[in-house]
């Protein structure tokens, strides 16, 4: 699997920034759990401009904004991962199973993505906020489900587009039972697809969790960097400071989300 | 037998009508150059408060616009006490059980029918008894009947002595409804909802949805003089901050800021940033916790919740200063019923450790000795994190559940589902109104905004009830001490902060927060602005 | 086609049942009801709130509502909004058009504006315009829209004072028809502009794909070669083959679109749909929430289709299996 992902692998500069930047805001929030200190705890000095003592300044109640943001990012990346990863393996199990079997599942599957497709995400997971609370599972719950039918519907395209393939009517006439293909033979060559899909959901995952929590619907037990920027209006005409980092690092991310999943696409020459 | 104790009304009515009047005005109560001028509009800033029948709801936000179109019975002045509104005067007997009230003459709806006593009776029996809670609350038990002997008159009798009536009858909890248009309909679908018909200084225009609402000057209002404005406009801001946006800007004229915006308000020329006129809206902020729940029913843990909290540090950052520790649980703003002299929590993370060593929660190897959850909404949220870190240091774990407002009601109000929570009711007009609700055992009811922590206390409930029908202030202040004292002791409310809120308007505009101890919903009566004509505008 | 079509539309209305079943079923199981959101602070007593629910419909249970409701909606009713005091359908009606301006202006010009630099990306591939193009329209496209439009709201309309900071017209309205729509102009430049800002990173980049794709074909390395001007052979013969993804993409992303509505015309103060269902999520107002979302979903099954049967007419390639 991994063999087959580097082989198609083009080297390409995009790929490389943005896994590198992902790479730095792990490796930051990483260092900012125990070195960073309490993101909760009050400080003394407040609403103070940046300086090298805090770089990125601190916030109305005198907390450092630089640990806050780097642990806001640990909220950001884990919804952003547990639904990308959920959605990729509930898209692809149902897309592998659909587009090879066909029939009733298949059709389903289509209604359901339809289903899915106009009723928008956002929309869904604002009224989902309202109604099942806010923690961060409850988010990625929704995420998750309203991902992966479109995650589905692309492995659904190119399990049938393979299905009649050469080496795949080879392995039937080997004798390859249905299981067999699937994890063998499509799994591997839908993989692609999912993996450049999974990272644009991503990307979508941290700006709607940032948007949610916005609107004032985020998870307050954490640091979250909608919830920063929230609260940052407050002070927008007195301390820049508060909303311009928690929004480069929400915009950062992303883009290190899209860039790498943008590098996967023109490295596998995937459109 | 029965002493008719007339109110000292007619004085104050003639006083009201000077300050307001150009006329008449004497030059030691109006600096020449300070008198009303008419003419100008006046752009606010207010939610979205959707329908506008003010009799079905007390959402202050609703208020604000029906305040301007509706009249009360009275209003309040600047000191909580009754003035005329659309009764110009009132009788009580020596027992407080039966007032009479004289209505004033020659008032019409805006649609041009005459307004009467039988649109008060209406609205008091149909509307405001069955579907405006805070008058269920007060009235619903105890108001025998209200009689119209002729159209300019009213008798309301109860049942027992109630002396607060007459300060609950404002248009805030009393707004009187035309009977011609609500009679044999249903109050929650009649149009008029949508197009409000009142008898007040403004005429309701139009509503742009979502957008805003203009309301036009009132030419025939049967207050002689006024309204000065041409126009009110509501815009439909939602977030304070666009608001505040909106205002530097110069697009709107008037906003109640969050308390963090004040000092760029102050910094702004030509901004006027005051508390006065809002003296309706003191209100303590508490946590309230279930008391029927471990470990909330140990006296102890609760103590230990408040020698936890640095009350002067949440007040100075997140209400900037502008809001005071609390030290129980009747404002400083209901000034003669207010009292310091109560048990004091200042923070003391020692004291409250000991406290809950007795209570039995001994910290375990985190250093945690309990956890639980807190229901809040967006508006506390700032005050949360605080909270989070403060009781945190004293070993009370908060998991801190952010709802919107409605989930948050239904918990802690509606199905008492909650171990923490928090509230910040007004306690205005009288504690009679408000504190007794909150905190005495026949209201352990399922309603929003009632005693939800559980708190049962018969001594309490002894001097709610002595007060409520004692007619002298001064027996009365003794006994809401007492009653503050107690409740001190026991918290089963942890009492935060206390204050009013500042607003903001434009310079100029005068007069707007002359309207009272509730102008937000009255300064329709009193605003001029600067800018107006010295002419009145024929009707 | 007639079967296709039916087929089609039959096909949209059982989405749209089940869309609104769902729909339905999502609102109610959210704690809190309209009672409490109309009742406001104060007292109040539990005979009150029994009554005011019955009002309301609150005590049926949710199949009859539910059955109550597609009955309603056949009839062109989409229930009453006790929170506004209106008909549901009224309320969405009018203020339709506010979002419809914003959202149709935002894809305008930011369809133009991307197709542009999309095909000068591609057609300069791999030269510093290309990349500084393809950069900005990923960076453009990361960042959070709300962010954005506060940032523009401080800048443009608070400090620099061109433009005005919310809203959709002014208090004072212009005498004139001219003056009206520059009001109009001055309104919609910023929420527009960050809807489009939003939108054109997408559509650069599917543009860019798409002409790239179809600059590789026989036929335009043909053009070329027949001596047909560079500019002449990108816009007539590379651009219209290109079109076809770039329009379906724009379509399917209309949801994204909707979402960004949500949060500008929040940060705005926009007089739209987007604003409406915060509030009416908040208040609880759930005629208008379920009325909100058929809207929605309506609009996006119908400009599904409408694209797919523009393919139809255009594509001969199309079959109507």
């Amino acid at each position: 699997m991994t063999r087959l992902l580097t082989r198609r692998l083009k080297p390409s500069r995009r790929l490389r920034l943005g896994l590198l930047l992902l790479v730095v805001i792990a490796v930051g929030t990483a260092a900012a759990g125990p070195f960073g200190g309490d993101p909760f705890r009050p400080g003394t000095v407040t609403l103070q401009p940046p300086s090298l003592r805090h770089p990125m300044g601190t916030d109305h109640v005198g907390r450092d904004v630089l640990t806050r943001v780097s642990q806001g990012a640990g909220t950001s990346l884990s919804v952003a991962a547990i639904s990308a990863l959920a959605a990729a393996l509930m898209g692809t199990a149902a897309g592998l199973v659909a587009g090879y079997a066909g029939g009733l599942l298949d059709e389903i599957l289509l209604k359901l993505s339809e289903v899915s497709q106009v009723m928008p995400q956002f929309l869904v997971a604002l009224v989902a906020a309202a109604v099942f609370g806010s923690s961060r599972l409850v988010l990625a719950a929704v995420l998750a489900t309203t991902f992966w039918p479109s995650t589905a519907r692309l492995v659904r395209g190119e399990v049938l587009s393979l299905r009649e393939r050469e080496f795949v009517e080879a392995a039937r006439a080997q004798g390859a039972g249905g299981s067999r293909i699937l994890l063998r033979h499509l799994l591997p060559n839908a993989l692609p697809v999912v993996v450049i899909n999974a990272s644009f959901q991503a990307g979508a995952a941290v700006l709607i969790e940032a948007g949610l929590a916005f609107l004032g619907l985020g998870d307050r037990n954490v640091v979250s960097w909608g919830a920063m920027l929230a609260d940052a209006q407050t002070y927008v005409g007195i301390a820049w400071w508060l909303s311009l980092f928690p929004g480069l690092a929400a915009g950062v991310t992303v883009l290190a989300m899209n860039l790498a999943g943008d590098g996967l696409n023109e490295a596998m020459g995937i459109h | 037998m029965k002493r008719l104790r007339v109110a000292v009304v007619a004085v104050a009515a003639i006083v009201a009508s000077a300050c307001t009047s150009s006329s008449t005005t004497s030059p030691s109560a109006q600096p020449p150059g300070d008198s009303p001028r008419y003419g100008g509009t006046l752009v606010a800033a207010i939610p979205d408060p959707g329908q506008l029948n003010p009799g079905v709801t007390t959402s202050g936000i609703t208020h604000q616009v029906t305040g301007q179109i509706f009249n009360g019975l009275v209003r309040l002045d600047d000191k909580l006490e009754p003035q005329p509104d659309l009764a110009t005067s009132w009788q009580a007997t020596d027992d407080s059980r039966t007032y009479t009230l004289k209505l004033a003459e020659g008032v019409r709806w805006h649609d041009g029918q005459p307004f009467s006593s039988a649109d008060v009776k209406f609205t008091f029996e149909n509307i405001l008894v069955k579907f405006s809670q805070r008058t269920i609350a007060a009235l619903g038990p105890i108001l025998e009947s209200i009689e119209t002997p002729d159209p300019t008159t009213v008798v309301f009798r109860f049942k027992q002595p109630y002396p607060p009536f007459v300060s609950l009858i404002d248009e805030d909890n009393a707004p009187i409804l035309p009977k011609h248009i609500y009679e044999g309909t249903d109050p929650f679908t009649n149009p008029a909802n949508a197009k409000p018909v009142g008898t007040g200084p403004f005429r309701f225009e139009s509503k742009a949805e979502g957008d805003r609402i203009t309301l036009v000057r009132n030419p025939t209002y049967f207050k002689e003089g006024q309204p000065y404005l041409d126009r009110i406009v509501f815009r439909l801001i939602a977030n304070p901050v666009q608001a505040l946006q909106a205002f530097q800007a110069g697009e709107i004229n008037l906003l109640s800021p969050i308390p963090p915006q004040v000092e760029q308000l102050r910094a702004l020329p030509g901004t006027v940033v005051t508390e006065k006129g809002r003296l309706g809206f003191s209100r303590v902020i508490r946590l309230i916790p279930n008391i029927r729940r471990k470990p909330f029913d140990d006296v102890r843990v609760r103590q230990a919740m408040a020698y936890s909290i640095d009350r002067d540090f949440i007040a100075k950052t997140v209400y900037s200063g502008l809001f005071k520790p609390a030290t129980g649980p009747i404002t400083r703003g209901l000034e003669w019923a207010y009292t310091a002299e109560v048990k004091k929590y200042p923070r003391d993370v020692a004291k409250a450790q000991a406290l809950l060593d007795a209570a039995g929660l001994t910290p375990g190897p985190d250093g945690v000795r309990m956890r639980t959850p807190f229901l809040f909404d967006q508006s506390f949220a700032p005050v949360a994190d605080i909270l989070k870190q403060e009781l945190g240091e004293v070993g009370i774990a908060l998991d801190l559940q952010l709802v919107e407002f409605n989930t948050w009601v239904k918990k802690v109000y509606l199905d008492w589902d909650f171990d923490l929570g928090y509230s910040q009711l007004t306690d205005i007009p009288d504690p009679d109104f408000a504190a007794k609700s909150v905190f005495t055992c026949a209201n352990i009811v399922r309603v929003p905004f009632v005693n939800a922590e559980g708190y049962c206390n018969e001594k309490v409930d002894g001097l709610f009830a002595r007060a409520a029908t004692e007619s002298d202030r001064s027996k009365r202040a003794a006994l809401y001490k007492e009653v503050q004292q107690i409740i001190v002791e026991d918290q089963p409310q942890i009492f935060l902060v206390d204050g009013i809120g500042p607003w903001a308007f434009s310079s100029e505009f005068k007069g707007i927060d002359e309207a009272g101890a509730k102008s937000p919903y009255y300064f329709g009566h009193t605003a001029w602005s600067t800018k107006g004509s010295a002419e009145r505008p024929k009707p | 086609m007639v079967r296709y079509l039916a087929r089609r539309l039959v096909g949209s209305i059982v989405l749209l049942v089940v869309v609104v079943a769902l729909t339905f079923l999502l609102v109610r199981l959210a704690p809190g009801d309209t009672a409490v959101t109309l009742a406001g602070s104060g007292g109040g007593d539990p005979a009150y709130f029994a009554l005011l629910r019955e009002r309301l419909g609150l005590n049926q249970s949710v199949p009859e509502q539910l059955l109550c409701y597609i009955g309603g909606v056949l009839r062109g009713d989409l229930g009453f909004s006790v929170v506004r005091g209106r008909p549901v359908r009224d309320v969405l009606l009018e203020r339709l058009p506010a979002t419809l301006l914003l959202v149709g202006t935002a894809i305008t010009l930011s369809t133009i504006g991307g197709v542009i630099l999309g095909v000068v990306a591609a057609a300069r591939r791999k030269t510093w315009a290309d990349g500084a193009i393809s950069s900005c329209s990923l960076v453009v496209y990361s960042l959070p829209v709300f962010w954005l439009g506060q940032v523009a709201v401080g800048l443009f309309a608070v400090r620099l004072r061109w433009l005005p900071t919310g809203g959709m017209t002014s208090i004072t309205a212009s005498p004139t028809r001219l003056g009206r729509l520059v009001d109009l102009g001055r309104h919609l430049a910023l929420p527009a502009g960050i809807l489009g800002l939003l939108l054109i990173g997408l559509i650069v980049r599917i543009t860019r794909t798409a002409m790239l794709e179809v600059l590789q074909e026989d036929y335009i390395a043909a053009a070329r070669s027949r001596g047909h001007p560079v500019r002449r052979v990108l816009f007539c013969h590379a651009l219209p083959n290109a079109v076809r993804p770039v329009l379906t993409v724009v379509t399917s992303q209309l949801g994204v679109i909707l979402t960004a509505g949500v949060l500008v015309e929040t940060v705005f103060s926009w007089p739209g749909l987007g604003r409406l269902l915060l509030d009416s999520v908040l208040a609880r107002d759930n005629p208008m929430l379920v009325g909100l979302l058929l809207l929605s979903s309506m609009s996006l099954i119908v400009v599904n289709l409408a694209t797919d049967l523009l393919y139809a007419l255009v594509d001969p390639r199309v079959s109507y299996r």
